[in-house]
């Protein structure tokens, strides 16, 4: 059947909302449930669309899945079979048969996904195979999943029918006139992503009329050669009748532009009728754009442009300098092993934003750590990355297990780093890279040991690309590492991996990368030498250079290469990123720039008595330096004097005698709403500076921790809203706790089972609606019924008192001033 | 003009709200402020920067918010309430309400105006990352986000009831499932109806509660005379046990 389609055109069916609602559909009333209960007006309605010329209908089963379907009595299996059976009945009743296809209509589950929603991927997933399953056995011929909005959701609804099915799989999505999906997803970035998981078919329906989705079309076009579908409405609705005003040979004229544009499958959407698919008919025939005319473009021959991406943002790989951010990464860090281990995903976030914000174009994910379960950290810290930025990301690992678990939870077309040119490595690695349509790094090793010099590094590329040709990768989705190693110890290999990249890049014609920074380890002054090598590699064909963004100097040297290899036209990103530049004088002193940029004359009378060593406190004096730091919410002064203090004073006597106080000192203030609460954060924050510091320095000497306990938090199940729960969070962080926070919407069970992982003394629980109270209660029954001896803290905004003691919490915290209270309570006994 | 006459919801004038600015005071408001304690802190420096950071946050909502906005006008024989006889067999109702204050809200009027909008994703996704970089930056934008999709749901109700008063129209007061004794659920079918998902982007999850967040639904009233605005107040407030403002002896809507 796909054969077909690349050779005619197909005509899809038009709306079928609208023309039950004229049968007699009631408001309210499930479109699939009144199609099972009346199959005559549905046939009818396919009957009527076949007439008109559609080769394929879409059966009426958009708004089937099990979460829409939950409570009405209905099974969505069976409710599908009715529907489908419907169709085939329709289809097969003409005389040549097997023209007309019948098509499995799958429409978005009607939750938003996490992180945003609370609709897991692998609930989507589930919900999915159980239609596609029901699909394929009641005797569909495709499944088309329409309407989409979320690139994610679509990509759980593929992998479900791929797995799930022999279908073939069509996809299409809806934008809005700004180009983008109502969840941002760009359309480049959908084919990019859909041409890598290997869909049949894919598009873009429904919210606009033919000439409104025309761009989108043109960009979905340039990155894909798969079959494109194009199936919108009749204009726009009137708001308020919801009528749509355009006529069927206007509509046909508006699509006149697609079939030019090589567009083989065509049908309509809301507001569109049987005479609608009439007119495109009688206007295009059965010929498709190559018998007719000899403007439009060669689909077969068409190489379509090559890129990375996030559901919103596309990073081309067009031989121009992008880089890779290499700071998600635990080798040699032990605050970034620590964070792992603990999966503080905050922290990891915390570095992707940075990255993000230092100009990355894509950022590198390695969670290897010796003893923890990699491929179930690259999901989760997969995820908690795309939930803050929207870079693509380069999957790093060895492990087939962690690489494919890093594949399916990114949203969008990722990187695999890496290979190498070992057949082994090769077979396991490169068909998980080829099912989910990523680019891989192929290191120019084999296990017999590292390359001597550039010709076995060339030598080790070609069998790379050997490999990756007989898995049907293409050579523009390959990036070649040619091995940058420490001239501290092989100074004779930095010019051969030159020669190497130069000959990859210019005769082999592919990708190179360079995990760049290696080359200075163990030297002196390493920006330098790390500066100077990116600059040369760049020269010779570095397209892709793994380095860390956030050093000036390095992101200097990209803006620079840029700038002189013409890949910044007319120098515009070069000028706006140094045009204030002289007024600094250099990054070393910014920390000493940032406190005269305070401002206050405390600032400068701190830094003063810092100097003389006179930052601390002597107990119960207010005005010391660094409570005054903290009052006023000044995090890098904060720093600095903590700095200072710790060459005469313990980790644990700064903490009680000066951070400590002063928040305290903040909550006071608070409290007499002298201060408000943003204020109250900010003082949390500039004392979180100080503490960091010193979480930083007994991370490296290996000492005692200085956390005062241990705390879960969670926003109870159903409830969404967890900023209160974030503001406890980190007035309790700031105090010295250890904050295991289980986020939002967090079942009962799940509370518990972190209960018992992590034997905690005290839980917090937040609810911010009246309607999700009752499963704070919930909770609370879950975790005494199973004897957890913990203490139960809870508050939010509709919590109170007496309804605390009501479920038997055993403390209410009003704001996050009492939750420290309650916390001292239950840490001092 | 003559098409407006006969019925409104027949006119082809699409309403977008939209947000300019927010309310300084409402935002301070939601931040603690009490009218008693007019000037923040009293420590300059300290309030400057407050004033400053509340400054950014409401930029930033203005420049990430992306309004959409669904809304349909009915006419009342199509709302069936409590009391309304044989609503299972009625093929031309839209929707059924529950509650006594929904039926007093819409007592005496002709029409119906159902409306969702939401300041939108984008925005949601700032605050998402703001909430880990920086706490006090989250709260104050959140609170930000809160008065700016109130502002535009108050912006499509003065772009509305200026175009019906033209009409010799009137709107009634704003309600919204959850106010009252008008339960929660109701959110479900009013979405459903205004088909909001497919239109603008608004969900619900498993709990009733809107994502994006920053969202409203409303419900209001077309009246042919100025009905005196009996709902609100205190009394359907859940929170009015534990109130900052009662305490105080105020009232926020005041």
């Amino acid at each position: 059947m796909m054969n077909e389609i690349r050779n005619r055109m197909i005509y899809l069916d038009g709306a079928m909302g609208t023309m039950l609602q004229r049968s007699g559909l009631k408001m309210g009333e499930k479109p699939e449930v009144f199609g099972m209960h009346h199959p005559d007006v549905v046939r009818d309605i396919h009957l009527r669309y076949i007439q008109a010329g559609s080769d394929v209908i879409y059966a009426n089963t958009f708004g089937v899945n099990s979460h829409k379907y939950e409570g009405s009595g209905y099974d969505v299996r069976e409710v599908i079979r009715a529907n489908i059976r419907t169709a085939r009945e329709a289809a097969d009743s003409v005389r040549d048969t097997g023209r007309v296809r019948v098509a499995l209509d799958v429409g978005p589950i009607g939750e938003l996904m996490e992180p945003l929603g609370t609709l897991s991927f692998d609930d989507a997933y589930e919900c999915f195979r159980q239609i596609v399953t029901a699909g394929e056995e009641a005797g569909a011929d495709l499944v088309i999943f329409e309407t989409m909005t979320d690139l994610y959701e679509v990509k759980a609804a593929v992998l479900a029918a791929k797995e799930n099915s022999s279908l073939p799989v069509w996809v299409t999505m809806t934008f809005e006139k700004n180009g983008r999906t109502f969840a941002g997803t760009d359309p480049a970035a959908m084919a990019l992503t859909l041409d890598g998981l290997g869909v049949d078919a894919l598009g873009v329906n429904c919210s606009l009329g033919p000439e409104d989705l025309v761009p989108m079309v043109r960009s979905i076009l340039e990155r894909t050669s798969l079959p494109v579908i194009v199936k919108p409405n009749a204009g726009l609705p009137d708001p308020r009748t919801g009528a749509y005003a355009m006529t069927p040979e206007g509509f046909a004229r508006q699509m006149a532009v697609f079939p030019k544009m090589g567009i083989h499958i065509m049908g309509g959407c809301c507001g569109t009728q049987p005479s609608f698919i009439n007119a495109l008919k009688e206007a295009f025939g059965q010929s498709t754009c190559n018998e007719s005319s000899s403007a439009c473009p060669d689909t077969e021959t068409h190489i379509p442009r090559s890129g990375v991406c996030s559901a919103a943002r596309v990073t081309d790989l067009d031989g121009a300098v992008r880089v890779i951010g290499e700071r998600i990464n635990p080798t040699g860090k032990k605050r970034f092993q620590q964070a792992l281990r603990e999966q503080d995903m905050n922290y990891i976030m915390k570095c992707a934003i940075e990255q993000t914000e230092a100009g990355a174009d894509i950022l590198d994910i390695n969670v290897g750590l010796p003893g923890a379960d990699e491929a179930s950290l690259m999901t989760q810290v997969v995820r908690a990355v795309q939930s803050v930025t929207d870079l693509p990301l380069q999957i790093d690992s060895s492990t087939p297990a962690a690489i494919e678990a890093g594949l399916r939870a990114v949203n969008g077309r990722a990187i695999v780093n890496s290979v190498t040119a070992d057949e082994e490595k090769c077979r396991q690695i490169l068909p998980i890279v080829r099912k989910y349509g990523a680019c891989v790094v192929g290191l120019a090793l084999k296990k017999e040991g590292m390359p001597k010099n550039a010709q076995e590094r060339i030598e080790n590329a070609e069998t790379i690309l050997r490999m990756t040709d007989h898995y049907g990768i293409p050579r523009r989705d390959v990036i070649i590492d040619c091995l940058a190693l420490t001239i501290s110890a092989q100074q004779d290999q930095a010019l051969e991996t030159l020669h190497a990249v130069e000959y990859v890049s210019r005769t082999l014609k592919m990708h190179c990368t360079l995990g760049v920074s290696n080359i200075s380890f163990g030297l002196p002054m390493r920006k330098m030498a790390t500066v100077s090598f990116l600059t040369q590699a760049m020269y010779c064909g570095l397209d892709l250079p793994i380095v860390n963004p956030n050093q000036l100097e390095i992101m200097d040297a990209v803006a620079s290469y840029r700038a002189l290899s013409c890949q910044d036209p007319s120098c515009s990103a070069y000028i706006a990123r140094f045009a204030d530049r002289p007024k600094e004088t250099s990054a070393s002193v910014s920390t000493t720039a940032a406190l005269s940029a305070a401002g206050t004359a405390d600032a400068s009378a701190s830094a003063g008595a810092a100097g003389t060593g006179l930052a601390g406190s002597v107990p119960g004096q207010d005005d010391a330096p660094i409570r005054k730091a903290v009052i006023r919410g000044l995090a890098n002064e904060v720093r600095e004097l903590t700095r200072v203090l710790m060459e005469h004073k313990t980790a644990m006597e700064i903490i009680e005698q000066d951070l400590i106080p002063a928040l305290d000192a903040v909550g006071e203030r608070y409290e007499k709403q002298i201060l408000f609460l943003p204020q109250l954060i900010n003082a949390a924050n500039a004392a979180s500076a100080g503490f960091d510091l010193i979480k930083d320095r007994i991370a490296k000497t290996g000492g005692a921790s200085v956390s005062k306990g241990t705390i879960i938090l969670a926003t109870v199940e159903g409830d969404i809203h967890d900023i209160g729960k974030n503001i406890v969070k980190v007035v309790l962080e700031n105090y010295g706790y250890t904050v295991i926070d289980l986020g939002r919407d967090v079942p009962p069970a799940r509370v518990l089972e972190a209960a018992q992982k992590y034997d905690v003394k005290l839980i917090g629980l937040s609810a911010l609606m009246t309607t999700t109270l009752p499963s704070m209660e919930k909770t609370i029954r879950v975790l005494r019924d199973a004897g957890h001896p913990c203490r139960i803290l809870v508050g939010g905004a509709v919590v109170t008192e007496e309804y605390a003691q009501r479920i038997g919490a055993d403390f209410y915290a009003k704001d996050a001033r009492e939750s420290v209270e309650a916390a001292r309570k239950v840490f001092s006994d | 003009m003559s098409r407006r006459k006969v019925s409104c919801y027949n006119t082809h004038i699409m309403i977008k709200p939209q947000i300019t600015q927010l309310n300084r005071y409402e935002v301070l408001r939601y931040l603690g402020l009490h009218s008693n304690s007019p000037v923040l802190s009293g420590n300059g420096a300290d309030d400057m920067r407050l004033q400053e950071q509340i400054a950014r946050c409401e930029r930033t909502v203005l420049e990430t918010a992306r309004i959409r906005c669904v809304y349909q006008i009915l006419p009342l024989r199509r709302i069936a309430f409590d009391s309304t006889p044989d609503t299972e067999n009625r093929q031309d109702i839209a929707i059924l309400f529950h509650g006594k204050d929904i039926a007093r809200l819409l007592d005496g009027c002709s029409e119906v105006v159902l409306m969702a909008l939401t300041l939108g994703a984008e925005l949601e996704r700032v605050l998402m990352r703001q909430e880990v970089t920086d706490m006090s930056d989250a709260l104050v934008l959140d609170i930000c986000a809160s008065v700016g999709v109130e502002a535009a749901a108050d912006d499509f109700e003065k772009q509305l009831s200026a175009e019906l008063l033209a009409d010799g129209k009137y709107l009634t007061n704003r309600f919204s499932p959850g106010y009252g004794d008008l339960p929660l659920s109701h959110q479900r079918p009013v979405l459903e109806l205004l088909n909001a998902s497919r239109a603008a982007g608004i969900t619900l999850t498993p709990s009733q509660l809107m994502v994006p967040r920053k969202s409203v639904t409303a419900i209001l009233g077309i009246c042919d005379h100025m009905k005196e605005k009996t709902l609100g107040g205190c009394s359907l407030c859940p929170l009015k046990t534990k109130c900052s403002y009662r305490s105080h002896n105020l009232r926020c809507y005041e």
